[in-house]
């Protein structure tokens, strides 16, 4: 453990000096994430401007799942989008042949090799729209609660890793998956904007237990403004487990069908 | 002219390289719609209108807005730009006998054109899967009106994105420029929420700007929610709007084509 944490912390030295060579695309990701959540905040304090609640949440609800799904796509783009963004391209490449070989797990150094710290200012500008949500909502906010939500934010982070390893585990067995990553953008694109709860039918069951997206914000919000029921808090425990053993058990199986650029 | 269309036809011939690029915008179009389906249907079930909307008129301002928006492909335009100009192979247009704006314009065209086909496939589809009731202005001028706007909403678009592309001539990293006008246009369009629903100032600044013309006004001229008089004065708004952009794209490249220290040059 002692060993892997010098390792992060080693990679995150490396990253850093390697971007201040780049010192203007430093906020890049900032930027574009930022806008695009200010974005949304605008459009849901327009709607709210006519409307009281849509299904039953309220605007501070709302503002709060906003600020939740900006904290987990700034958790994601601080620490290991960068990475596993790469996978497929090395797997292509045969370049994974340079971390199989290493004495150290190939995911983990994938995982944390391109942190991006340009992307840090996103998680003080998503505490921001969340704390206008809670004030929004009179939130009376306790140790219990903070602690809470911090574990959950924390979960629901693993999963939003789990679905990106899943999806970038597949060109292990195929010659271009460009398809299946591709589709990833407009399903998260449509789960920044709606509420899982707002899911009726087919809709819930894909977004909630399929293609998980549809829990990631809303059960910490959920949460936080209390109305997250013991069999909701389960249940989105059990998705979580389910998709980081299937997320890891599905990269070592890739590992093993890899063809590397050697072989 | 001709040789403007020939850019055109070749761009359409293009778009069957890209089938995935195109597939995938289908599917963000369809997505749009079902962010709508979705959305709007819980905000529509206590009340019976909106702003002005009933829930069947919203569906159909986003199945025509999310069309449009399929079919403008002129974001590419700033990363083509830009590109060329950081790879130094943008000297290929300043060789050539064409007018590099003109150029860029026909291109975009072309891609449109290709795009449109599949744009028209999945509205039809998302109408079929949403259970959408088309609401149709039967006003031939606000028809017309609509019919004009887009192409024109698009030579506009082309034209802002290729002076953001021009930047680089200047800047060498345009992303924070890209970032902030992609961001702030997608919203004063109209294509994520229709502007109808904007503060009352808001909506009559954004009058005499060109951006709600390009996605909001065409969709609201066919969905019968504004007049052909907001249309004719949109098509005016947006003439004056590319002209000046054309004008000051003009300007622009001629100052800054000579920072210029590309492949032959």
């Amino acid at each position: 453990m002692r060993r892997n944490l010098r390792f992060i912390f080693l990679l995150l030295k490396l990253k850093l000096t390697h971007m201040m060579v780049f010192r203007l695309s430093f906020f890049g990701g900032f930027l574009a994430d930022s806008m695009l959540f200010l974005i949304q905040i605008l459009a849901f304090n327009t709607i709210y401007g006519h409307i009281d609640t849509i299904g039953d949440w309220s605007k501070g609800q709302m503002m709060i799942f906003i600020g939740t799904f900006s904290m987990l796509n700034g958790i994601n783009m601080l620490v290991y989008f960068f990475g596993v963004l790469g996978i497929p391209e090395k797997i292509a490449s045969g370049e994974l042949d340079h971390y199989i070989t290493k004495p150290v797990s190939p995911l983990l150094r994938l995982t944390f090799e391109n942190f991006d710290p340009g992307s840090a200012p996103l998680l003080l500008l998503s505490g921001v729209i969340i704390a206008y949500g809670v004030s929004l909502e009179g939130i009376t906010l306790t140790f219990p609660l903070v602690l809470g939500y911090s574990l959950l934010v924390l979960l629901m982070a693993v999963l939003y890793y789990d679905m990106e390893l899943i999806l970038r585990t597949i060109p292990f067995f195929t010659v271009a998956a460009n398809a299946i990553t591709e589709l990833e953008g407009p399903l998260l694109e449509l789960n920044f904007k709606i509420p899982g709860v707002l899911y009726k039918g087919a809709f819930k069951i894909l977004f909630y237990f399929i293609l998980p997206y549809g829990v990631m914000a809303t059960v910490p919000t959920q949460f936080i403004t209390g109305t997250l029921s013991l069999p909701g808090l389960l249940q989105a425990l059990g998705v979580v487990t389910v998709f980081t053993v299937l997320a890891l058990r599905f990269w070592r199986f890739g590992l093993k069908h890899y063809k590397s650029a050697s072989s | 002219m001709r040789k403007y269309l020939a850019v055109t036809s070749t761009l359409f011939k293009a778009q069957l390289v890209y089938r995935f690029e195109v597939a995938m915008t289908a599917v963000s179009s369809v997505g749009t719609v079902l962010f709508a389906w979705v959305l709007w249907g819980a905000a529509f079930s206590e009340r019976t209108a909106i702003g002005g909307f009933t829930y069947q008129d919203m569906l159909s301002y986003y199945v025509i807005s999310s069309f449009i928006v399929s079919i403008d492909k002129s974001n590419n335009v700033c990363f083509e730009v830009s590109k060329k100009i950081r790879g130094g192979t943008f000297s290929k247009y300043m060789t050539i006998p064409a007018n590099p704006q003109l150029y860029f314009l026909f291109q975009s065209f072309g891609v449109s054109a290709y795009y449109a086909l599949f744009a028209l496939l999945s509205a039809l589809f998302s109408v079929g899967a949403f259970g959408v009731k088309l609401s149709f202005s039967s006003d031939p001028a606000s028809v017309l009106c609509a019919i004009l706007l887009v192409p024109l909403g698009i030579s506009f678009m082309v034209s802002l994105r290729y002076f953001i592309g021009l930047l680089t001539f200047k800047f060498q990293d345009i992303g924070f420029f890209i970032h902030v006008q992609s961001g702030s246009v997608t919203f004063i369009t109209g294509s994520i929420i229709p502007i109808v629903l904007l503060p009352k100032t808001v909506q009559s600044i954004l009058r005499f700007l060109p951006f709600s013309h390009v996605i909001y006004t065409p969709a609201a001229l066919l969905t019968g929610q504004t007049d052909a008089t907001a249309g004719f004065s949109g098509l005016l708004v947006l003439l004056g709007w590319t002209a000046i952009m054309a004008v000051m794209n003009k300007a622009v490249y001629n100052r800054l084509r000579v920072k210029f220290d590309g492949v032959g040059v």
